[in-house]
């Protein structure tokens, strides 16, 4: 620093010049600060150090601008030209500045203010004695402060004059010339610290304490600024989150404004989870939301599993526990609920809650839900007034359990699905009551002949009797049900192995007028007399399955064309049977006006003037041609434009796999025809399979003595294809008899799910029914990998 | 009830809020159950029936949307329902779009479903709302719908346990 420069300025006419004109414009209290600076430089330490009595000047200049040393006097505007000068150098710390732009005072000192924030401490818990210079002294034995800053309480008064007593706040910034001073200082002991004996705290200037400290720093202006800024900034970030709420389509709705009914009744279409995520919102929904469940009578489980294991961390199944919550804010108002496809993770104390919190139930699937049989019991007990109850698949069940489920409830109950219960011989439908209309026994083969002389003596008005391989039905049975079940609508006694029963009881059937579906599919009974004595005597048939039925010997075609006077028919499968040919189907199609469904698989005697005719029978909605070989494309084309697409009018489905009918020539332009290629006939198995596909049926069951010869009389193609019989006849019951879903898995598996779900669809079987077989699909991988275990046992 | 084939086509006026008079047949208008008791007291008058809490534009819509279903059976009632899930997307297209509405008008519109007691339309406009709040967290709906918390810490903390039955006692019962 060149102080002879300095000093030779310090004398010159323009400096002079500034001070009547240039300075003469700035504030009088710069002025005055400045001279009293120099006073003070003059006093106390004189000019030898002039930077450190810049700083000084500078602190004290920033006081004096908003007039806080108003009140101290020096003389000597010209030391402050002096000053003034040297300010750039000073400022800059050696680098170079642009005098024009330090010319702004102001801004010089911003520059400075904000290169020196490392060098600053905040010390707080300041005695009231301590003054601003005291304290500047004592933080001096750290390194040499530059400035300090010790702001006052409060404001001065309204006549610009301090009170006698002025109070400090209590902290105050202490800037060091040095960075390390001011490490060393944050760094001190309580003992260095100590000064009026109060121990002084030390902290380092961060940025979030910027704002305090400018708070209580003396820039009133600023102070109000700020905390513009900050309302500012929040008003800002909350108009931020508006805009964002609208932009994504969906400005608040006002549902507080909603009547409790409607807001009530909206809940209540929520599924169960978000219904739970409602209840935590707040008081009023959570109290809506438990009123919500009183609009719901039916609750399927393993429609809301998905959504419903999720928020339960992600368990993947439902559990007692779940059920309990559910059931005891609901149970009250259900009188459906079904526990199929999810149940495998409860056990029997899921009844007891259902027992105890549901008491108005009518309906009831339990579906797999393994339990005790007292558990059973006190079920029943607790829900005298079911009706439909469903337990299906219980292979492990005992003849007991199924006793005391219908103990208390038997005599109310309409609908009974006991099918799949390898384990039930039918000593339970003592239980029933006339009030029975539906019993769905399929698989369950332990059903002996006196659990069949029970239910004609206590359920006539059954109207439903599903009773496939219920192998131990006899003649006296069928002879028994067709006197007493005045109102039986329809049978089936699907299965092979019907060992007490002879073609002669099965005429019987004959005798139940009142049957509107029979099936009769693999039954090896069924021969021409039982076909000619049904289309006698049955006129009020519409569903008729024979589906592998009797023998080539048994069934001629002088039964199929029997078949021809059940004008009420609609369904009607003969797939398989040899007797089956053109001139039959031909009269069939001419007289059963109709006709909807028919299947024809693998009747391979079978040729075009059939499907000719078929084109003519416009009530027909899908056909299944499939393994049907004789049958050409000629055929196929001239049925598919005999169904023109019209407005309204259903599709109808054709399904020619394993036809002579090349897929590639047909055109289905302008038809509403739609052509399944797929071929459900012609599953092909291996020769050496063939044995173990026998014991496949009856490896559960105890006799098998007597189904070698009846083996014997099938032909070398059928032995070929048995186990797809076997699964045909698997989904033919899924799709027909909504037989049991998991072997419908099963099938499916086989042949493609999506054209046996599209084709269980074209039969007419639900949605509700395929909806729960998806359900039950995904709900419980566990589950399907059961199932494929069981296929392979099977195997 | 009057409900034979004839009194169907019987004109019936209705007057909305701001004064709009409608003309609408029985027939349309008999999924209204406030409107159908209405008539059943005022006996054979020709007055317009006033309907002081729904507006004009909204009472036009009302209508628009009665016409289009009028051939539909009336709704059974609320107890002997046979089956009433917890399924909110059975909605048919021509009502999606129908409801494809600024929120303020789907909020008259439930509102004037209410008042007007039609079932089947309230219905679904507690449908097309459900399916706004379906899938959201709590939190999401509070701030969504703008809703407060008035749970007091003891209570949070009571639903923070009852909701943690997920996994207790089952998992003991696993292990």
């Amino acid at each position: 620093m060149n102080l002879g420069g300095f000093g030779s300025s310090f004398k010159s006419p323009e400096d002079s010049a500034f001070k009547r004109g240039g300075f003469a414009g700035r504030s009088q209290t710069t002025f005055k600060a400045l001279r009293r600076l120099h006073g003070q430089n003059l006093e106390s330490k004189g000019l030898n150090d002039i930077t450190e009595a810049f700083q000084q000047f500078v602190t004290r200049a920033r006081f004096f601008s908003i007039g806080k040393l108003r009140r101290t006097w020096s003389h000597s505007a010209v030391e402050f030209m002096k000053y003034r000068r040297l300010l750039p150098m000073l400022l800059a710390d050696g680098e170079r500045m642009d005098p024009s732009e330090t010319d702004d005072f102001d801004a010089a000192l911003a520059f400075q203010a904000a290169s020196k924030d490392d060098r600053k401490i905040v010390v707080s818990n300041i005695s009231p004695r301590v003054t601003q210079t005291q304290l500047q002294s004592f933080f001096s034995q750290f390194g040499k402060v530059s400035t300090c800053s010790l702001p006052l309480a409060e404001r001065r008064s309204v006549f610009a004059t301090l009170p006698k007593n002025p109070k400090h706040c209590g902290s105050a910034v202490i800037v060091f010339k040095r960075k390390e001073d001011a490490d060393k200082a944050k760094s001190a002991t309580e003992e260095e610290l100590k000064l009026y004996d109060q121990v002084m705290h030390v902290s380092a200037y961060s940025s979030s304490r910027k704002k305090a400290a400018k708070g209580a720093m003396i820039i009133p202006a600023e102070d109000s600024k700020d905390e513009g800024a900050s309302i500012s900034r929040a008003s800002s970030t909350q108009s931020l989150t508006a805009s964002i709420i609208s932009a994504s389509g969906n400005s608040p709705f006002p549902l507080d404004t909603l009547p409790d009914k409607v807001l009530e009744r909206i809940i209540s279409f929520l599924p169960i989870i978000d219904t739970i995520r409602c209840e935590m919102v707040n008081k009023r929904w959570m109290e809506l939301s438990m009123s919500s469940w009183s609009h719901i009578n039916t609750l399927i489980l393993a429609r809301e599993t998905y959504g419903f294991a999720r928020f339960f961390q992600g368990q993947g199944s439902i559990r007692n526990s779940h059920l309990k919550a559910l059931l005891r804010r609901g149970g009250l108002y259900l009188k459906s609920l079904n526990l199929s496809g999810i149940s495998h993770l409860m056990n029997g104390s899921a009844l007891q809650l259902i027992s105890s919190l549901c008491p108005n139930l009518k309906d009831l699937n339990i579906s797999g839900l393994a339990s005790s049989p007292s558990e059973l019991n006190e079920l029943s007990e607790a829900l005298p007034t079911l009706e439909k109850i469903s337990y299906i698949d219980m292979a492990n069940a005992s003849d007991k359990a199924f006793w005391f489920l219908l103990k208390g409830c038997g005599r109310s109950v309409k609908f009974v699905d006991f099918r799949g219960a390898r384990r039930l011989h039918g000593r339970c439908f003592k239980l029933v009551g006339p009030e029975l209309e539906q019993l769905y026994l399929d698989g369950s083969y332990q059903i002996d002949a006196m659990a069949f002389e029970d239910l004609c003596t206590f359920a006539p008005g059954l109207k439903e009797l599903r009773a496939n391989e219920c192998y131990r039905i006899s003649d006296e049975n069928l002879s028994m049900i067709s006197r007493t079940m005045a109102d039986l609508q329809a049978l089936t006694l699907c299965g092979d192995r019907f060992s007490a029963l002879t073609s002669t009881g099965l005429l019987h059937i004959s005798h139940i007028h009142s049957l509107t579906e029979l099936a009769l599919d693999f039954n090896p009974l069924v021969d021409d007399r039982l076909l000619e004595a049904i289309s006698c005597e049955l006129k009020s048939l519409t569903a008729l399955s024979l589906a592998n039925a009797g023998t080539d010997q048994s069934i001629s075609a002088k039964g199929i064309n029997s078949i021809s006077k059940l004008t009420n028919l609609s369904q009607l499968d003969v797939s398989f049977l040899a007797a089956v040919s053109s001139s039959s189907i031909w009269d069939i199609l001419t007289d059963c006006k109709q006709l909807e469904l028919l299947q024809l698989r693998n009747c391979t005697f079978l040729t075009n003037d059939a499907v000719f005719q078929m084109a003519k029978c416009h009530n027909v909605k899908h056909v299944d041609l499939s393994g049907s070989i004789l049958i050409t494309t000629e055929a196929i084309q001239n049925f598919i434009k005999a169904f023109p697409s019209g407005d309204n009018k259903p599709q109808i489905t054709i399904v020619i796999g394993g036809t002579a009918a090349e897929s590639s020539s047909l055109s289905v332009r302008g038809s509403r025809v739609v052509v399944d290629l797929s071929d459900y006939s012609s599953l092909v198995r291996l020769p050496s399979e063939g044995p173990s596909v026998l014991k496949m049926g009856t490896s559960q069951s105890a006799d098998n003595s007597d189904n070698e010869d009846e083996f014997e009389k099938l032909t070398a193609q059928r032995r070929q294809i048995l186990l797809f019989f076997f699964l045909i006849s698997r989904i033919d019951r899924f799709i027909l008899h909504r037989c049991d879903l998991r072997r419908g898995g099963i099938s499916h598996r086989g042949c493609g799910r999506v054209e046996e779900v599209g084709r269980a669809r074209s039969k007419g079987v639900g949605t509700d029914e395929i909806m729960r077989f998806e359900a039950y699909k995904f709900g419980t991988k566990g589950s399907i990998l059961l199932l494929l275990f069981h296929l392979y046992f099977f195997l | 009830m009057a409900a034979d084939g004839d009194s169907m086509d019987r004109i019936v006026k209705i007057k909305s809020k701001d004064g709009q008079i409608f003309d609408v047949t029985l027939g349309t208008i008999k999924k209204s159950k406030l409107i159908m008791t209405m008539l059943e007291q005022l006996g054979d008058s020709t007055d317009a029936i006033p309907l002081p809490n729904v507006d004009g534009s909204t009472l036009k819509k009302v209508i628009e949307w009665l016409e289009h279903h009028k051939e539909e059976p009336e709704p059974a009632e609320e107890e002997s329902d046979p089956l009433r899930m917890r399924i909110s997307t059975d909605i048919s297209e021509w009502d999606k779009t129908f409801f494809d509405v600024e929120q303020s008008v789907l909020q008259a519109y439930i509102l004037a479903a209410n008042y007007l007691s039609i079932k089947p339309l309230l219905d679904i406009g507690c449908k097309t709302v459900a399916n706004m709040i379906k899938g959201k967290t709590t939190e999401q709906l509070r701030d969504l719908f703008g809703l407060e918390d008035d749970f007091t810490d003891e209570e949070r903390a009571a639903i923070k346990r009852e909701y943690a039955w997920a996994d207790d006692e089952e998992n003991q019962a696993a292990a």
